[in-house]
């Protein structure tokens, strides 16, 4: 007679369901095979832990409150109460929920920080800044106007100077420019510009008044 | 009956007595009851409560009015409350920090490219002197 030990059984059922598959060899011992998954343990949420209840499983705080950040429910919880925030995320549709844990938390603490003005108080620095920002915006902005019409009006001048001496001839005995001057009383002779003919006594005060206001 | 002439908001709203020391009457009088409603629903009567107690009676008022505020914002965006506004200003501060930098880079650039570098300007300064000069412009170097 043969004799059926689970070794033998098992072999056969393994060339009998597995055709052409490798799976491990079952264990030979004839113990009890172990459980497929280790027991999962969750722990309670943050707020089932501060308000010393039974985390339910299918509790409206825990994808918020995770136990590792037991502060963000005790700020909340502070400042809007358990009972609230509940309701609150009942209210809301699933996708909206975590936004609105992240803001009723930055609420609530920055009532915790201030507990006069909370978030008016922020709001208000803030309202301040951005006024202070927009003038000195205007500020600067109306210096550029100012340098670019700065620059246009040089421009213009400039432009006016050289049709000057583009289009009148130059003066026998008037120089027609600082160099020129320096030129021709260093020099007195004019190789270059023959027509900056230079003499004392046609100085020209007149002309050079201005510079020397 | 509290000293401000029949019960309070808060009192009336939670159908009880308005004591003669009640903490938030003189914050919630009852011709505004949706102010009360408003803060009650949001943050809840003790704890309102409780907050205007741990503070001196000269901010109470203030305090309650951004109590008040904050609750309306909540009721009106539940999922963002009062808190929209801030992320509007903390943007609106970056693109003004970002605008005023551009702006005092194109000054910069004015500022290096100018007049007292050019020597076509700087003659036209001599020639015209510094008077008529200023006249057609707001001319600001240090040479002249």
């Amino acid at each position: 007679m043969e004799a059926f030990d689970s070794s033998t059984v098992t072999a056969t059922n393994s060339t009998v369901t597995g055709s052409g598959s490798s799976s491990p060899p079952p264990p030979l011992s004839s113990s009890p095979p172990p459980p497929a998954h280790p027991p999962v343990i969750i722990s309670p949420c943050a707020a089932c832990k501060i308000l010393r209840r039974r985390c339910a499983e299918k509790c409206v705080l825990a994808p918020y409150f995770p136990p590792t950040e037991p502060s963000k429910f005790t700020i909340a919880h502070r400042v809007f109460g358990a009972s609230n925030i509940i309701k609150f995320l009942q209210e809301l549709p699933e996708n909206q929920r975590a936004d609105a844990v992240s803001s009723m938390v930055y609420e609530a603490s920055a009532r915790i920080r201030d507990p006069v003005y909370g978030c008016a108080g922020a709001i208000c620095q803030l309202q301040k800044q951005v006024n202070e920002l927009q003038a000195q915006l205007a500020k600067a902005q109306a210096e550029v106007v100012n340098m670019q019409c700065q620059q246009a009006n040089l421009a213009a001048l400039l432009c006016m100077e050289m049709s000057k001496s583009s289009s009148s001839p130059p003066q026998p005995n008037s120089p027609q420019s600082v160099d020129d001057f320096i030129v021709t009383s260093s020099s007195h002779s004019s190789q270059e510009n023959p027509n900056c003919f230079f003499d004392d006594n046609n100085l020209g005060g007149s002309l050079w008044e201005p510079l020397w206001t | 009956m509290s000293k401000w002439s029949g019960r309070c908001a808060a009192c009336k709203y939670l159908r009880k007595k308005c004591p003669q020391d009640c903490v938030v009457a003189p914050y919630f009088p009852s011709n505004n009851p949706q102010r009360f409603s408003a803060v009650h629903k949001i943050f809840g009567a003790a704890n309102i409560a409780k907050m205007l107690q741990l503070l001196p009676e000269h901010l109470r008022m203030e305090a309650a009015d951004c109590m008040a505020m904050e609750a309306y914002s909540r009721i009106e965006d539940p999922v963002c409350g009062c808190v929209k506004f801030i992320c509007q200003l903390q943007q609106q501060i970056t693109e003004l920090q970002s605008q005023t930098i551009q702006i005092k880079a194109q000054i910069a650039f004015y500022n290096h490219q100018d007049l007292t570098n050019n020597p076509t300007f700087t003659d036209l300064g001599f020639k015209y002197g510094k008077k008529s000069f200023e006249s057609a412009t707001d001319f600001n170097s240090p040479e002249l």
